[in-house]
């Protein structure tokens, strides 16, 4: 921003240029940060002359607030692209407009109002611009109705846990006091998401209704006779007779019409009160939009996957959380430890789980936040868990424990019950991390060579460099949480592949090996593998090779 | 099984009887006085215009016929004086009209017509299913449906449905795998075989012949509306009233307008949400009220002041056309009348028709408001929210994209993305 003005004066002066400004001393208000001029605009017919007087809103003292154009509140949902303060958005990208000075601004501004925005409105071009964002206007919409403050309800979302399907459904389910109303068919997923919010549940019958296409404002049913065509008309007159003319008014409904971008709710309050019906907010909360966003097309495979994660200690609880952040559907935790103190600093778990299970208490936290993931705790070292349960029944096990007695059992158990095993381990200092995908094959050794061995960045590492607790014979490898998060990131991101992936007898090694910058200023510095060797320059890689 | 012949003059008959009856004495109110054809005409042909698909879009799909036809001779080795694809449905009786979903293509239905032995002698699928092997590896996407083959080319704004057909001297009636609907005499000789693919049959089709039907319904239409009012057309609104050239329906043609703003109504019924998109009533049913409905008119010596008159009268009039046989609903195809276009009515709890005479009762609503506007104002209000044209009149062309949605000119450009970056 090169020029802005420095008096109100300089401000009248410039508005007084321009043909479209009409400034008034007498009418423009500063006393709340900003000024409003009214833009004079060609006169436009009915119906389309509901914009009132269009107000020039330019921030005082600021000059990083950009100026905008303010229409009358009687034209918002009338009129698109208004929010709910009657602010007129006419650019895709307003953060453009910082590239120019403050007059600059007001000019384009107030150009793209008159030369653009003005004539389509005109012409009507812009009516289908509705279609464009319904989500948008169904927000404004919900928050204006009904008018008075004290009616409006209180955490009356609606929360879709199910995809849109193409025909209706119809269930039964929970307002919660403190959320919403959790909608879903689906029980398992539905009854976890019940289970984390702690809150007072009231019955909601549900019914889900597709409709084709959203709704431009003016359209919106707003009532509950046009609210009951819309449902005629969707999944007939039968289906809606049922649901509207039952004898169960004790319990609130809910109507969602699920149009294919944009969800619409209707609440209807127990006991009768149908007079009140409620407009409300839809979230979309089914796993493809939480964790894929529908842009990941192998979330279906995460949803119906079944994975064992053996170690919940640092490496194992953060893989942990990208798992159930991904969608993933159910894990079960084996680890027979105790979080302590010293834990803390690398783990997920904080102070309240001191003196718990490591694998509970992740159950359980996690569990809670992501309810999409069923987790299943294991509280017993992984030789038992390994002897009591048969592994073909899992998509996948995750070694994450580092343990020689650990890796060898797995191995055993993989002779004779198939499973898709991923091992994964840090080189001390996380100078280097190794993820290993086994798929059909079952043996470290492949041709007599040790893969084990063979995975390893570094070699020649003085013996004690692990170190001891104080008082205490437990020995750890030292590291930092920036650093592990790679490690888990890595090993993650192959967990995710692997329950896509077609199976191979190849074994897959990847190892994120870290340059001779960060190695070298390590406490020691072991003997950099050939294969291993980086150029200078390069602080880190990640190389994958095939056994 | 043989459908009940409909008496469409007698249905039409009490259809008039009962709307006097119970209309009366609004309907003479409201009678030339307020129904204004010098007012209305243009503002419906304005939104005529507005629903058209323009020809060369139309004449771009017809183009891509001979490259079909090219690519079975190519792959099938039948003689290509022996391959005829030419449109038919809406496409080629002049009722194809523009979705009103932005970006929703339009399909052009058309039929291939095969007099080759080789091609057919080995029963229905396999005729069916060579000709979408023949187009499958082309630079287009095909999608098996009942009766056609779906091409839809990248890029493009419509989609060709392309139903492989027989001459219908061409199979024998006492095949097993045949499905025979008596034709009418009147235009038996377009008659056609095509593959109905879930029951593997040949059965028998009009297309043209059906066009030809609404081609005769559309003259009877011509005469319904009185000449004084045509008359009372000044010079100037006849000139705003003048179709554009590319434009395929004339002011007379009654019929032609009337399927294609019904079908324009349903079309934004659906997409208000207020008629299923699964069971809306499909356009070969309106299409065929409709030309029974002008059709009994005629023959009964009505006569209409007006467009807009008549429009409303054959809202009133075409659900009353519906014939009974008992609980079963009957629409005839006109071109053989044992075929009933309503066999699907009672499947889906009822839900197709519901969802018709849901729509019958929303037309006839939307027409008498604009039969009882007293203004122009009101009269293009109404226009335009019923047939969803909101541009009318002074921007008769949808625009695509967003004309807010530019960069502002003079920022600079940006060669690496800085946004939505964490």
């Amino acid at each position: 921003m090169t020029e802005s003005f420095q008096t109100q004066a300089e401000m009248a002066e410039w508005c007084l240029s321009s043909p479209w400004l009409a400034w008034d001393s007498r009418k423009v208000d500063s006393t709340r940060g900003y000024l409003s001029i009214p833009i004079r605009h060609p006169k436009l017919s009915q119906p389309r002359d509901i914009l009132g007087q269009p107000q020039l809103v330019v921030p005082s003292g600021d000059d990083h607030v950009r100026p905008y154009v303010k229409l009358a509140h009687t034209a918002i949902l009338k009129v698109p692209h208004l929010d709910e303060e009657g602010k007129l958005c006419l650019f895709a990208d307003e953060e453009e407009l910082d590239y120019f000075s403050r007059t600059e601004q007001l000019s384009k501004v107030v150009d793209r109002f008159i030369d653009v925005f003005i004539p389509n409105w005109e012409s009507g071009n812009l009516d289908e611009h509705f279609y464009d964002e319904p989500e948008n206007y169904w927000r404004i919409y919900t928050n204006r109705h009904p008018t008075k403050k004290s009616e409006k309800p209180q955490n009356l979302t609606a929360y879709l846990l199910s995809r849109r399907e193409n025909k209706f459904v119809q269930y039964d389910s929970y307002r919660l006091e403190d959320l919403g109303v959790v909608c879903s068919r689906e029980s398992n997923f539905k009854t976890r998401f019940l289970e984390s919010i702690k809150s007072t549940r009231h019955k909601c019958n549900v019914l889900e209704v597709p409709i084709f296409c959203s709704f431009q404002p003016s359209h919106y049913p707003s009532t509950l006779e046009k609210l009951k065509a819309i449902c005629r008309a969707a999944i007939g007159i039968k289906e809606t007779q049922k649901f509207f003319n039952g004898k169960n008014f004790s319990v609130a409904r809910l109507i969602v019409l699920r149009a294919p971008n944009c969800d619409y709710g209707y609440y209807l309050p127990a006991e009768g009160k149908l007079k009140v019906m409620r407009p409300i907010i839809c979230e979309k909360t089914d796993p493809d939009w939480l964790f894929g966003r529908y842009e990941d097309l192998n979330i279906v495979n995460y949803t119906n996957s079944k994975i064992a994660l053996i170690g919940a200690g640092s490496l194992g609880s953060h893989i942990l959380h990208i798992l159930t952040h991904s969608g993933v559907g159910e894990i079960h935790l084996i680890d027979s430890d105790i979080f302590k103190p010293a834990n803390i600093g690398r783990h997920t778990l904080g102070i309240k789980s001191l003196g718990k299970s490591k694998a509970s208490q992740l159950s359980s936290i996690k569990g809670a936040d992501t309810p999409n993931c069923k987790l299943v705790p294991e509280h017993c070292s992984a030789q038992k868990w390994l002897k009591q349960t048969d592994i073909s029944k899992f998509n996948l096990i995750i070694d994450a424990t580092g343990e020689r007695t650990v890796r060898e059992l797995i191995a055993t158990k993989r002779s004779t019950q198939h499973v898709t095993l991923v091992t994964a381990w840090m080189e001390p200092f996380i100078t280097a991390a190794h993820v290993v995908i086994f798929y059909d094959q079952t043996k470290w050794n492949i041709n007599g060579l040790n893969l084990w061995n063979e995975a390893h960045a570094f070699e020649g590492w003085p013996k004690d460099y692990l170190l001891s607790e104080p008082g205490c014979s437990s020995r750890f490898a030292p590291y930092t949480l920036d650093q592990l998060s790679l490690a888990a990131g890595i090993t993650a991101e192959e967990c995710l592949s692997a329950l896509s992936n077609k199976p191979t007898d190849q074994v897959k090694i990847k190892s994120w090996v870290r340059g001779h910058a960060y190695t070298s200023i390590q406490k020691y510095i072991a003997e950099r593998r050939n294969w291993a060797i980086l150029p200078n320059n390069i602080d880190g890689a990640i190389i994958t090779r095939q056994f | 099984m043989a459908v009940t012949k409909v008496d469409y003059r007698e249905l039409e008959s009490k259809a008039n009887g009962q709307k006097i009856i119970q209309e009366g004495a609004i309907y003479d109110s409201i009678s030339l006085e307020h129904f204004q054809p010098t007012k209305v005409l243009p503002l419906l042909h304005h939104v005529n215009e507005f629903i058209s698909i323009k020809e060369d879009e139309i004449s771009a799909a017809s183009g891509a016929y001979e490259d079909l036809a090219d690519i079975l001779v190519k792959k099938l080795n039948w003689p290509r004086e022996n391959i005829k694809i030419h449109p038919q449905g809406s496409a080629s009786s002049s009722t194809l009209i523009r979705s009103p979903n932005s970006n929703e293509r339009f399909d052009i239905d058309a039929i291939c017509e095969v007099d080759h032995l080789d091609a057919y002698k080995n029963g229905p699928i396999a005729f069916f299913e060579n000709i979408g092997y023949a187009l499958e590896g082309e630079d287009f996407e095909i999608e098996m449906k009942k009766r056609c083959w779906r091409i839809q080319w990248r890029g493009k704004g419509y989609y060709i449905d392309l139903t492989p057909a027989v001459k219908s001297n061409n199979i024998s009636l006492n095949e097993t795998n045949v499905k025979y609907f008596i034709q009418n005499t009147e235009y038996s000789e377009d008659a056609v075989w095509v593959v109905n693919e879930p029951t593997r049959e040949w059965f028998s089709s009009n297309p043209r012949g059906f066009n030809k039907w609404i081609s005769d319904r559309n003259l009877d239409s011509k005469f319904l509306i009185i000449s004084p009012a045509m008359e009372m057309l000044d010079e100037a609104y006849r000139a705003e009233a003048e179709p554009v050239p590319d434009q395929a329906i004339s002011l007379q043609d009654n019929l032609l307008l009337a399927i294609r703003l019904f079908k324009r109504h349903r079309d934004i019924k659906v997409k208000r949400n207020l008629l299923s998109a699964e069971f809306k009533p499909i356009s070969v049913i309106i299409t065929t009220l409709l030309g029974q409905c002008v059709n009994a008119m005629r023959e009964n010596g009505r006569s209409y002041s007006s467009i807009v008159e008549l429009l409303e009268v054959l809202s009133v009039t075409l659900p009353k056309l519906v014939y009974f046989d008992g609980k079963n609903p009957i629409i005839p195809n006109p071109t053989a009348e044992d075929e009933n276009f309503a066999d699907r009515w009672l499947e889906d709890d009822n839900q197709r028709m519901e969802n018709f005479f849901t729509w019958t009762e929303s037309l006839r609503n939307d027409l008498k408001k604009l039969a009882v506007a007293r203004d122009d104002s009101s009269r293009l209000d109404i226009i335009k929210d019923i047939f969803g044209c909101s541009g009318l009149p002074t921007s008769p062309e949808p625009k695509g994209g967003n004309p807010l949605a530019t960069a502002i000119p003079g920022t600079p450009s940006r060669s690496v993305p800085d946004k939505g970056l964490a």
